[in-house]
C-alpha cells in the first residue's frame, strides 16, 4: 500500500514535469518573442527612412550608436562609407583580450521600403546579440566587432569598404564575418557556409538542431553556378550577394543567416511557398506582412541570436571557427589557383607537342621520306577519302 | 546511312548545323541558367532555352564564316571552303558535345566546379584540334603542305581559344 502510494506520488510529479516544463519553455519564448517584436517595432518607428544616400541615414546611424552605447557598449565609431556624406558603418566593440576577432554585420539600408525583414530584422537580432554578448562578455573566446553596414542596397558598398580599409594584420586575425539578411519572412531559417559541409557548418547545424527554429544547411544549387569567384564559389548564385560576399573575396571565412525556401537542386529557390511573403524589396516588407505571413518570424530571430552567441563563447567551437580559414584557402578541390595552373600547364603541354610535331613535319617535308599519299603534290585529295557529294 | 549521309551534301550541311546548335545548347544551358538567375532573379526553361536557342543559331554562323576566313588568311587555296566549312561545323559540335557531357559530371559533383572550368574546355578543344587537324591534313594536304598548314591551323585555334576567353 505504502508503495503504490510513492509511486503514485512519482507518478503525479512526471506528469506535472512533463506538462509545466514545455509550458515555461513555451512562456518563456513567448516573453523573447515579444521582445525581439517590441525592439522592431521600435527601430522601424524610429527609423522609417533608410534609404542609402539619404540624409535620414544618419539619424538611422545615431539610433543605433545609442543603441549599442544602450546595451553597454561605448567603444563605438562611425566609419564613413568612401565619400558618401551619409552613409556610415556603425561599428560597435567588444575586446575580451583575445587574438583573434569575428565580425558580426547586418546592413540597416533598405530599398524605398519599410524593410521589416530587409534587414530592420537583422539589425535588431545584432542589437540583441550584442546585449548579450556583453553580458557574457568573460566567456567570449574571440573579440567581437558588430557593424551595422550601410550601402548594401546600392551595392555591398558598406562592407566592401570595411574590408577594404582592414590592414593586412587585421584581415590575418578576422577568424569570421556572420552576416545576418533577411532571416524573418522565409519558410525555413539557413546557414550558408561558403556552399559546402566544413566542421563550422556542421557545428552550427549541431547546435541549431534544439533551437526553436530548426536551422538548415543551404543546399547545393548545382544549376546556378554560372561565375565562380576567387575561391570557387558561385558568385552570383542566390544568397550570395550579401555583405559576406567582399569578406570571402579577401579570403575571410563567412557564415551567413538568412531565411527563404530552396524547393530542389535547380533554381528551386522562392523566398516562401506562401506568395504573400515574395516581399523582398518591394513595399510589401513590413512589420505587418511578417505578422500576417510569418508569425515565427520573432523565433528565426531568437534563434540567429542564440546560435552566435553560443559560437562565441561555447569552447568546443573554437577549433571549427579557427578552421574555417584553412576549409576556405587552403583546399586543393576549391581554390581556383591550383585549377588555372592545371589548365596553364595542360596548354603548355600542348603548345610543347605542337612545336616538336611542326618541327617534325618540317623534316618530312624537306627530306621528303614520309609516305605521300597521292604521287602528286598540290593536287586534289585522294578520291576515296573526300565527301561524295 | 553513314554511305547515304556522304552522298547528300545539303542534308549533311544542314544536320550538322543543327547538330551543333544543339550540342551549344546541351553545353551551355547552365551558364545561361546563371545569367538569367542573375539579371531577372529567376530563370525559367522556357527563357534559358531561348537564350542559348538564339546563341546556339549566332554559333551556327560563326562557325560557318570562321573556317573560311581562315583559309582566305591563311591563303590556303586549294581547298574546298564549303566542305572544310563543314567539317569545322562538326569539330565545333563535336567540341560543345564534349563540354556538355563532361558538365553532366557536376551534377553529381557540384564542388568539382572548379576543376570543371579550367580543365574541361581546354581538354575538349585539344581533342577537338587534333581530330579536327587529322582529318582534314589527310584529306586536303600532303607532307610539303602539312607543316604550314599545321602552323596557321595552331595560331587560329589558340587565337580563338583566347579571344573566346576573354569574350
Amino acid at each position: 500500500m505504502k508503495n503504490t502510494f510513492w509511486a503514485l506520488i512519482v507518478a503525479i510529479c512526471l506528469a506535472a514535469a512533463v506538462v509545466l516544463v514545455p509550458a515555461t519553455a513555451s512562456a518563456s519564448n513567448s516573453i523573447l518573442a515579444n521582445e525581439y517584436h517590441q525592439m522592431l517595432s521600435d527601430f522601424l518607428t524610429n527609423c522609417p527612412n533608410r534609404v542609402s544616400g539619404t540624409s535620414d541615414m544618419l539619424d538611422v546611424a545615431d539610433y543605433l550608436w545609442g543603441k549599442f552605447n544602450e546595451v553597454g557598449i561605448n567603444t563605438v565609431r562611425f566609419q564613413n562609407v568612401g565619400d558618401s556624406q551619409y552613409d556610415k558603418n556603425v561599428i560597435a566593440s567588444i575586446y575580451a583580450e583575445k587574438e583573434k576577432t569575428i565580425v558580426i554585420g547586418a546592413h540597416y539600408d533598405t530599398v524605398e521600403a519599410e524593410g521589416a525583414n530587409d534587414n530592420a530584422c537583422g539589425v535588431v537580432t545584432l542589437l540583441q546579440i550584442a546585449k548579450r554578448l556583453v553580458e557574457q562578455k568573460h566567456k567570449l573566446n574571440f573579440n567581437v566587432k558588430l557593424v551595422a553596414f550601410a550601402g548594401e542596397e546600392l551595392g555591398l558598398l558598406g562592407s566592401a569598404y570595411y574590408v577594404s580599409q582592414l590592414t593586412q594584420n587585421q584581415r590575418d586575425n578576422l577568424a569570421l564575418m556572420i552576416n545576418i539578411d533577411a532571416v524573418a519572412a522565409g519558410d525555413n531559417l539557413y546557414v550558408y557556409c561558403e556552399n559546402k559541409s566544413t566542421p563550422l557548418l556542421n557545428e552550427l547545424l549541431t547546435q541549431g538542431q534544439n533551437q526553436p527554429v530548426k536551422l538548415h544547411s543551404k543546399p547545393f544549387s548545382a544549376g546556378v553556378y554560372a561565375f565562380v569567384d576567387k575561391w570557387g564559389y558561385g558568385y552570383w548564385e542566390m544568397a550570395q550577394n550579401s555583405d559576406h560576399t567582399p569578406f570571402r573575396l579577401a579570403g575571410i571565412p563567412t557564415a551567413l543567416f538568412f531565411s527563404g525556401n530552396y524547393k530542389g537542386m535547380f533554381y528551386g529557390y522562392v523566398e516562401s511557398s506562401n506568395v504573400q511573403n515574395w516581399t523582398m524589396n518591394s513595399a510589401g516588407d513590413t512589420l505587418q506582412s511578417l505578422q500576417q505571413n510569418a508569425p515565427n518570424f520573432a523565433d528565426k530571430m531568437a534563434t540567429v541570436a542564440q546560435m552566435v552567441c553560443n559560437l562565441l563563447t561555447d569552447e568546443s567551437s573554437v577549433v571549427a571557427i579557427e578552421g574555417a580559414r584553412e576549409h576556405l584557402t587552403a583546399g586543393i578541390v576549391y581554390n581556383n589557383d591550383y585549377a588555372s595552373i592545371a589548365a596553364f600547364v595542360v596548354a603548355l603541354i600542348a603548345i610543347v607537342g605542337a612545336v616538336i610535331y611542326y618541327k617534325k613535319l618540317k623534316k618530312q617535308a624537306f627530306v621528303g621520306v614520309a609516305e605521300v599519299k597521292t604521287p602528286e603534290v598540290f593536287t586534289s585529295p585522294d578520291v576515296n577519302d573526300v565527301f561524295k557529294f | 546511312m553513314i554511305a547515304k549521309l556522304r552522298a547528300n551534301y545539303m542534308l549533311v550541311n544542314v544536320l550538322s548545323k543543327i547538330l551543333l546548335a544543339l550540342a551549344y545548347v546541351f553545353a551551355s544551358w547552365k551558364t545561361f541558367a546563371g545569367l538569367m538567375t542573375m539579371m531577372l532573379g529567376s530563370a525559367a526553361w522556357p527563357t534559358i532555352l531561348l537564350g542559348c536557342s538564339f546563341s546556339g543559331a549566332v554559333m551556327v554562323v560563326l562557325a560557318h564564316f570562321l573556317p573560311k576566313l581562315y583559309l582566305k588568311f591563311a591563303k590556303i587555296y586549294m581547298v574546298p571552303h564549303s566542305e572544310f566549312s563543314l567539317l569545322a561545323t562538326l569539330a565545333f559540335a563535336m567540341y560543345y558535345l564534349m563540354v556538355g557531357l563532361l558538365n553532366l559530371i557536376l551534377l553529381a559533383v557540384p564542388t568539382f566546379l572548379v576543376w570543371a572550368d579550367a580543365l574541361f574546355p581546354i581538354v575538349s578543344a585539344l581533342v577537338c584540334w587534333l581530330v579536327f587537324y587529322s582529318v582534314t591534313g589527310k584529306l586536303y594536304f600532303n607532307d610539303v603542305t602539312k607543316p604550314y598548314y599545321f602552323a596557321t591551323i595552331s595560331i587560329a585555334v589558340i587565337a580563338l581559344a583566347v579571344l573566346g576567353g576573354v569574350v
